[in-house]
């Protein structure tokens, strides 16, 4: 690692300086929601339904109020509803109440609220309210029949579908050799950040001013949705989102218990309510995902060109329409990336998103592509067998060339990365690929040795979508936009207030890395703030790796606007011409000349101090801020490969060695960089092997904790081997979004790695030994 | 941790808990260690009337060997039983 005060001359963009948030957070400061204390701090607890689908026929909290609890119900916020909203024709708009109303849709909604000293005595609060419940039928799978709406505008309970269409399906298959068709069911699981939601709401009522801690992705957003929920000026409500400890898309979205947290402090003035869900809440009531069914229909021919793709897919979308992002967040996503990185001209996918009585259904790092690049490499792994073409050559020849670029997909998507091949071949040189195939062979000829079985996928992913990108869904907003504040102090220091967030992705370091290369300052005399919307002008947030595209764009532009500034500021005090100016380490050069002629310091102090020595027509102060929006998206590409083992007798796998290689544009610190893909690959593993949130036929979660719930641990990750294939992208910094690509390869590795191994086809995740010993042993 | 209310009896030998466990009608748990009841008991999923624990309990955390066995208490900590020499 390079120390912080390394000479700034080199420039920190590309090195892996020191993280600006690593002190404080490997020394146990940091600040997360909950480590908040505030004085007169009240605690609230939520009971939730214990029913998948049942009306609510009485609520009895007079015990609990004359127990001294502060209990709030579904009618005391019957005014407030979460309704999420797009203009796709086929989208049913439906609500999600405060605490539930009248019913309640899946087991763990939120039906009440109790406030108390400490949270202890909030839980015994629920104990004494009483609630009756008349069930209703049960719907839990979203490719079976409905067995009563879940709501009643939806009779059939699709909440969305769509087709996505090119070219014609027919003459594809009518010129096929092979057809493949397959059904691909993948594993409901969740994001399961190392912290829970958390929130601390406080009204002041004499400021009319509501302020939220919370451990949001999104905080500007939050700031909107609550002030329009909330009816209040949008600038009496700050959101803060302090240290969060992890996100994955689970906290990019506004929870009813985020809300009924504010509208209790409104009732509540001057009293800081807080809640930190536990884990058993967050599998119960926190969104899940991926809970997905494909049935696959795709024509090659002879030498194992795709040449059509008919699909059918149906996300479990859950209870709810998730807010603001609505139902379409898996099922668009699916229809719209199935193809992936592969050439394809004839195209027919049908998606569909369907409500059933279980956890609402919202964004998990890599939206649904871990489980559409599972389907599409289940169906290339088949034809490869089938056709007697190797795994790697039939994806090779198949596969976007840069040639290609931009390559329109057949959902109209434009590609403009085109290096899956370089990636693939990068890969399969590094695993060795002949000499497994030699060994998988001598062991297939000889019996010595379990089966070796290889596993391979390609992906691209949409990353930092500007608005034309992010137009697909049709929400009442588009996403393409951050801004950043660049602030010169008078000392010459430099203070960022970025619009972007962190959940552990280092943001503070990459925004701090980019302005001090832009302005000529060193890194370590760059503070970066985040996550205050009382502080930063406006950022999205974080999801579909966009903060360092369109976060790390914006602290670029506003980085050149601040020097530009400086140096022409500069210019007058030197009586030099602006461009003979270079700034480095905060000097001030004449561009030549050995010596500086004047501080950054000494500019910034005539900035703010010493007006005298402004010149006529300058403005005092050294500050800038500006907005970036790429308007387009820039796709990574990616390719993953991995050698495993596998025990006959039990159906174990054991993972010999596992290789990503990733196209992430330029990388601007390669240990954060790697940090994000071993994470994502990580997360990856552990859907396609062990995490799956299971309910029974009446709607209870039967996988209520991580005794049940199994998640990998540094023992069941194996050693990543990462490489990099830098093509930088069409934006200021050449970047490509990298915090998801990792989730996209693991469920069709390891599938696809079996079906190497064994012939059995795996077409449900995930895969465990169980599931491996029955292919194996039941006909 | 949020467990339910429960009823905490510290018992002196084994045959308090077996007469504390026998009042409890089926209500009655030993506590131990309190590595599986503990996590149960903040769930909430497990709600005993009383809590016997068994802790001071004199003589339950020793070992003995002898007839070709090793004899170990309820009480012996994982610990103990790997520093154990003889």
């Amino acid at each position: 690692m390079t120390d912080a005060d390394q000479p700034a001359a080199t420039g920190s963009l590309g090195t892996s300086v020191r993280r600006k948030e690593d002190r404080r957070l490997v020394t146990g400061h940091g600040r997360f929601v909950s480590d908040l204390e505030l004085p007169r701090m009240r605690h609230v607890a939520f009971l939730r339904s214990p029913h998948g689908h049942a009306r609510i026929t009485g609520v009895d909290t007079s015990a609990a109020r004359e127990g001294g609890f502060r209990v709030f119900t579904g009618p005391d916020f019957a005014h407030v509803v979460l309704r999420a909203r797009s203009a796709l024709p086929s989208y049913v708009e439906t609500d999600q109440p405060v605490l539930a109303l009248g019913k309640v849709r899946f087991a763990g909604e939120p039906v009440a609220a109790v406030v108390a000293a400490d949270r202890y005595l909030a839980e015994d609060g629920l104990e004494l309210v009483d609630v009756e419940y008349e069930p209703l039928p049960v719907t839990v799978c979203a490719w079976a029949e409905p067995a009563e709406p879940v709501h009643v505008d939806a009779p059939d309970n699709v909440l969305l579908h769509r087709r996505f269409e090119a070219g014609s399906t027919a003459d594809g298959f009518a010129g096929a050799d092979l057809v493949v068709e397959r059904e691909l069911v993948t594993n409901r699981h969740c994001g399961s950040p190392l912290e829970c939601r958390a929130g601390v709401a406080l009204w002041d009522s004499a400021d009319g001013k509501l302020t939220f801690w919370n451990g949001t992705q999104v905080p500007h957003i939050v700031r909107n949705m609550i002030a329009e929920l909330l009816d209040l000026p949008e600038g009496k409500v700050r959101v803060i989102a302090p240290d969060v400890g992890g996100g994955f898309g689970v906290k990019s979205v506004l929870y009813p218990e985020d809300v009924a947290l504010c509208l209790m402090a409104r009732a509540m003035p001057g009293v800081p309510l807080k809640w930190v869900e536990d884990r058993a809440e967050h599998l119960l009531a926190a969104s899940h995902a991926r809970d997905h069914r494909y049935l696959m229909r795709a024509g090659f021919a002879a030498d194992g060109t795709l040449l059509a793709l008919e699909a059918d897919v149906t996300c479990n979308v859950g209870a709810y329409s998730v807010y603001p992002w609505t139902a379409g967040i898996e099922p668009l996503m699916a229809g719209g990336l199935l193809s992936g990185p592969y050439k394809l001209a004839n195209y027919l996918c049908a998606v569909r998103g369907v409500a059933t009585n279980t956890a609402p259904a919202g964004p998990y790092r890599g939206v649904a592509r871990p489980a559409t690049v599972f389907a599409m490499e289940a169906v290339f792994d088949e034809a490869a067998t089938r056709l007697g073409i190797d795994a790697a050559e039939i994806r090779r020849r198949n596969l976007i060339r840069p040639q290609d670029v931009p390559y329109r997909m057949p959902s109209r998507l434009v590609d403009d990365s085109g290096h899956y091949v370089e990636c693939l071949d990068r890969a399969l040189a590094a695993i060795g690929y002949p000499e497994l195939r030699a060994e998988q062979q001598r062991r297939r000829a000889t019996g010595g040795g379990p089966p070796i079985g290889i596993g391979i996928a390609v992906y691209n992913e949409l990353t930092g979508l500007g608005r034309a990108a992010s137009a697909g869904p049709r929400m009442p907003f588009r996403t393409g936009h951050d801004a950043c504040t660049v602030r010169v102090n008078p000392d010459g220091r430099v203070t960022v207030i970025s619009g972007v967030t962190s959940q552990g992705q280092g943001l503070e370091t990459t925004m701090a890395q980019v302005v001090a290369d832009v302005i000529g300052v060193r890194y370590s005399d760059v503070e970066v703030r985040i996550g205050d919307t009382d502080e930063a002008l406006w950022g999205f947030g974080a999801f579909s790796s966009r903060q360092a595209v369109i976060g790390g764009g914006a602290a670029h532009g506003t980085a050149v606007a601040v020097r530009e500034k400086m140096l022409a500021l500069a210019a007058e005090l030197l009586e030099a011409a602006e461009h003979d100016l270079d700034v480095q380490g905060g000097e001030i050069f004449v561009v030549g000349e050995p010596k500086p002629r004047i501080s950054l310091a000494e500019v910034a102090r005539v900035a703010y101090l010493e007006s005298n020595r402004l010149p006529e027509g300058f403005e005092p102060g050294l500050q800038a801020t500006k907005f970036f929006d790429p308007i387009r998206g820039a796709f990574a590409a990616g390719a993953q490969v991995a050698a495993i083992e596998v025990e006959r007798a039990t159906g174990q796998l054991s993972i010999l060695d596992y290789v990503c290689v990733e196209d992430a544009g330029r990388v601007m610190h390669p240990q954060i960089v790697d940090g994000q893909i071993a994470g994502a690959v990580a997360q990856g593993l552990g859907g396609a092997l062990y995490e799956h949130l299971i309910y029974d036929e009446d709607g209870n979660l039967s996988t209520g904790t991580l005794l049940d719930y199994l998640m990998p641990t540094s023992a069941e990750v194996p050693d990543l081997v990462i490489g990099h294939v830098a093509r930088p992208a069409a934006n200021p910094l050449g970047v490509r979004g990298v915090g998801e690509g990792g989730t996209l390869g693991p469920y069709a590795v390891l599938a696809g790695a079996v079906h190497d191994a064994l012939g059995v086809y795996l077409d449900t995740l995930p895969v465990s030994p169980a599931s491996v010993w029955k292919e194996l042993n039941e006909p | 941790m949020k467990c339910p209310p429960f009823d905490y009896v510290r018992a002196g030998s084994v045959e308090e808990v077996v007469k504390v466990l026998a009042e409890a009608d089926g209500e009655g748990k030993i506590l131990a260690g309190g590595q599986s009841l503990v996590p149960v008991l903040a769930l909430r999923l497990a709600r005993p009337a009383v809590l016997v624990d068994i802790n001071r309990i004199p003589g339950l955390d020793s070992m003995r060997r002898g007839g070709g066995a090793l004899e170990v208490g309820a009480l012996v900590r994982h610990n103990d039983l790997v520093e154990q020499t003889d």
